[in-house]
């Protein structure tokens, strides 16, 4: 004779699943429709992020104006920037984190939303590895964001020197937050749903 | 707990597992996905939660009060504490983005902290704190959401910048915040899970009653 048994995520106790109802005793949390619309939702969002990251690219991050020069920067300028002053670890730090990270966020969700719609069955564990891993990681992206904002609230030296944050940035900061949307929309479990039915 | 043996299924890819005991500080994951299972119901220690908690909180008030960077250029020189870096957006019609960054970065921290300081608090005299659910779902929804380390890492790389042509100091707030990530990765490694074990607070008042 055996008993069946969930563990609550909200709570790590072990409830019984006696009525089919998945409720906890103890923290008493539904989790009978986890995440409704995930599909839908996760697509919405990423094609949103998408969408920001072309402006996000194309227009300037900020905009400075050092001793009566004035120029105009994009995140890729800034990298290489860097690279050209010798800085190649910050480049790459820059670079992953703000084109590899959401190039890479796009494609892996692309991929797991595609292959969810067609049901795959191959590399199922290696699929919810890598959603795990995107999860992990997604924020780094928001780097960029604090660069930006602390060199500009740095160099306010009135009519001498002052960076203004441009609307790129904005863009940038948006397409972050629409891709870990998606990342939290978006249910594992869909990659396994079959297997129950 | 029941003699029989348990059965249970993970959560993610439903594969069933039968339950076993497992050793303190261990923590069960699915082999097939590894999602985590359960994990022991190890108590965090009190006397040194609480104190972290309250450590963090007073570090984080330093960061927000003191400058993050000084800077200087000739004569002339600028400081930047982590509210003014986070509502630099907000001058033109970016507002949507400094209330995003405050929110980010000093807001979800804060929330974070205070709500690790209630349930603390609370379990030093061995009770469940008022709202502990509530709590525990507001640590769990911020978690993604609090970006104290990747804002350091960012000044880091913005001083970096900066000191090719400007003079730059690291100020208090730098520090501190450095010290504020430690103790927040600190924080979020406890076993929260072990302290829904704790009684409840109506019902130890009820008792004495």
């Amino acid at each position: 004779m055996t008993q069946n048994a969930f563990i609550c995520p909200v709570c790590n106790s072990l409830c019984d699943e006696h009525f089919h109802t998945q409720i906890c005793p103890c923290c008493k949390t539904s989790f009978h429709h986890k995440k409704k619309l995930s599909l839908t939702k996760s697509y919405v969002f990423l094609s949103t992020a998408v969408c920001c990251y072309i402006p996000a690219n194309m227009l300037p991050v900020m905009q400075t104006n050092l001793f009566g020069n004035t120029q105009n920067n994009t995140i890729m300028s800034g990298i290489i920037d860097f690279w050209l002053s010798g800085s190649y670890g910050i480049a790459a730090i820059i670079f992953i984190a703000s084109v590899f990270i959401p190039c890479f966020k796009f494609l892996v969700l692309f991929f797991l939303l595609l292959s969810t719609k067609y049901q795959s069955q191959t590399g199922k564990s290696t699929r919810t590895k890598l959603y795990f891993f995107i999860d992990q990681i997604g924020y780094w992206s928001m780097l960029d964001v604090i660069v930006v904002a602390v060199i500009s609230a740095s160099i306010q030296f009135k009519s001498l020197s002052t960076v203004i944050p441009d609307y790129g940035i904005l863009f940038f900061a948006a397409m972050v937050i629409f891709t870990m949307l998606a990342t939290i929309c978006y249910d594992p479990y869909l990659i396994w749903k079959d297997i129950e039915s | 707990m029941s003699p029989y043996p348990v059965n249970m299924h993970c959560p993610c890819c439903r594969s069933q597992y039968t339950y076993k005991h497992i050793a303190k500080g261990e923590e069960a994951r699915c082999r097939q996905c590894m999602c985590v299972l359960y994990r022991s119901q190890q108590m965090p220690n009190k006397h040194y939660c609480l104190p972290l908690a309250l450590t963090a909180f007073i570090i984080f008030w330093i960061v927000q009060t003191h400058p993050v960077l000084y800077v200087h250029f000739h004569a002339s020189h600028n400081t930047a504490t982590m509210l003014q870096i986070s509502s630099i957006f907000a001058q033109q019609a970016m507002l949507p983005l400094a209330i995003t960054s405050v929110l980010l970065f000093i807001i979800f921290p804060l929330l974070q902290l205070l709500c690790f300081m209630w349930i603390f608090f609370f379990s030093y005299f061995n009770q469940r704190s008022p709202g502990f659910l509530g709590c525990m779902k507001l640590i769990n929804l911020l978690r993604p959401w609090s970006m104290i380390e990747v804002a350091v890492l960012g000044i880091l790389i913005a001083g970096i910048k900066l000191s090719h042509f400007l003079e730059i100091a690291p100020g208090t707030g730098c520090w501190a915040m450095l010290a504020l990530m430690l103790l927040l990765t600190l924080l979020n490694q406890q076993n929260m899970h072990a302290l829904w074990h704790l009684p409840e607070k109506s019902s130890v008042s009820k008792d004495i009653s």
